[in-house]
């Protein structure tokens, strides 16, 4: 997982839709597990193409490399797209960033309740889907669900002890 | 439009003679059996699975096939005895064994909804072209011109009182006029009922080319093929009223004197 504090260097990407105040808590791309269904396919289609043109001939090849290259760009897309997105909370909000800005936001002082579910494919390959506010916010695949969802939890539900030593010692 | 071989007064003379949903529905319910597959990639390509299948089901049992389902498979048949692997299907082979692994964890993972889409999109590469030799596309092949300037309604060879005999689409018939669209030159005429001898329904195209791959029934239709060309004039002595193609009826509306 990649996690960032305020004083580590999170992706510009990121940095620019931060406020000021506001504390970066964590940076985490999505797992690559997504990247499983586009392969198979791609992988599938590749398999067929080459099959076919030993033994189609003609324009029927050319639909059949053409809807191949459509499949590997498809893939290629998922690539830059992962590449681009990320969960990110802060000490203020919830966000999902990608490409073309921010697409999901939620309020951390909102959230009341934090839900962990993990599918068996999610067991299997290490991710899960984390569920804010009874499914007002839904973020799948995220990697290190655990470790991420007791972060969180940290965050939402305060120590109220170590309020009282802050203030204390401020 | 293409019924009424792209003239207009004739296509306004079937729509008011026919009437607008009759015009409407009859216009658009030919075109489905022979959209279905391609309304079925569609819908694969959109993700949706069963949906798709259900076209794809449909499309064998109701879509006209430009092959029999014996003809297309000895075409396989020949095709793949004349491949040349080279050692091309070694790769094949391989990335296909690939994919086959990651699909079981993806079957585990992502379930078999995800699974079965990435399966038939994959497919997609073969089906393609299988669906470009049993369903040519109507815009570049002659294979579906007959089924689409077919009009809806059933073709006719009407004999009249003087014992001749046309052979077109009966739009309307009440007790003073029939309105017949012909079949050799898309016009719309009218004839008296009353010199109207028979009507019998025939057949204009082979039903062989309009048979799906697989016929829920193969017991071929028993009517006779329609005799085509027609006599010329139309009528002859009758002089039927021509709705379409002369300038006085074309703005006469339905009942031109």
């Amino acid at each position: 997982m990649r996690s960032a504090s305020a004083d580590s260097s999170p992706p510009s990407l990121v940095w620019k839709y931060l406020l000021p105040h506001e504390r970066l808590a964590i940076t985490v791309r999505f797992h690559p597990a997504q990247f499983i269904p586009p392969v198979v396919t791609v992988l599938g289609a590749l398999s067929l193409a080459i099959a076919l043109s030993t033994v189609l001939r003609g324009a029927a090849v050319v639909v059949a490399w053409l809807i191949t290259l459509v499949f590997v760009g498809n893939l290629l897309y998922t690539a830059v797209d992962w590449l681009s997105r990320y969960l990110v909370i802060t000490s203020h909000r919830i966000l999902l960033v990608s490409g073309s800005g921010i697409t999901l936001e939620m309020q951390l002082a909102d959230v009341k309740d934090v839900r962990l579910i993990r599918s068996i494919g999610g067991r299997l390959f290490g991710y899960g889907t984390l569920i804010f506010d009874s499914e007002r916010l839904v973020v799948d695949s995220i990697p290190y669900p655990e470790r991420l969802y007791l972060e969180i939890l940290g965050m939402v539900y305060k120590d109220p002890d170590a309020n009282h030593d802050a203030d204390r010692e401020g | 439009m293409i019924v009424s071989d792209y003239n207009s007064n004739t296509a306004l003379a079937i729509l008011r003679s026919a009437g607008y949903v009759n015009t409407l529905l009859g216009s658009i319910i030919p075109l489905v059996p022979i959209l279905m597959p391609w309304i079925a990639l569609l819908l694969l390509w959109l993700n949706q699975v069963v949906a798709s299948l259900l076209a794809f089901a449909a499309a064998l049992l109701i879509s006209p096939a430009a092959l029999t389902w014996g003809a297309f498979l000895s075409i396989a048949q020949h095709d793949l005895q004349a491949a040349h692997g080279g050692g091309w299907d070694v790769l094949s082979f391989v990335l296909a064994a690939i994919a086959a692994i990651l699909l079981l964890f993806e079957l585990i993972g992502f379930g078999i909804r995800a699974s079965a889409l990435s399966v038939g999109l994959a497919a997609t590469v073969a089906i393609v072209p299988v669906m470009f030799r049993l369903y040519p596309l109507p815009a570049s092949d002659v294979f579906y011109t007959n089924l689409l300037t077919q009009p809806w309604l059933p073709a006719e060879t009407i004999t009249l009182t003087t014992h001749q005999s046309v052979t077109g689409y009966v739009l309307d018939s009440d007790q003073d006029w029939t309105e017949v669209l012909l079949a050799e030159n898309r016009t719309v005429v009218q004839y008296h009922t009353s010199q109207v001898s028979s009507r019998d329904m025939c057949q204009i195209a082979v039903v062989a080319s309009e048979r799906p791959l697989f016929p829920l029934i193969n017991t071929q239709s028993e009517l006779p093929l329609c005799v085509l060309p027609p006599a010329q004039g139309s009528g002859g002595s009758l002089h039927p009223r021509q709705v379409t193609g002369t300038a006085p009826c074309q703005t006469a509306g339905r009942r031109c004197e």
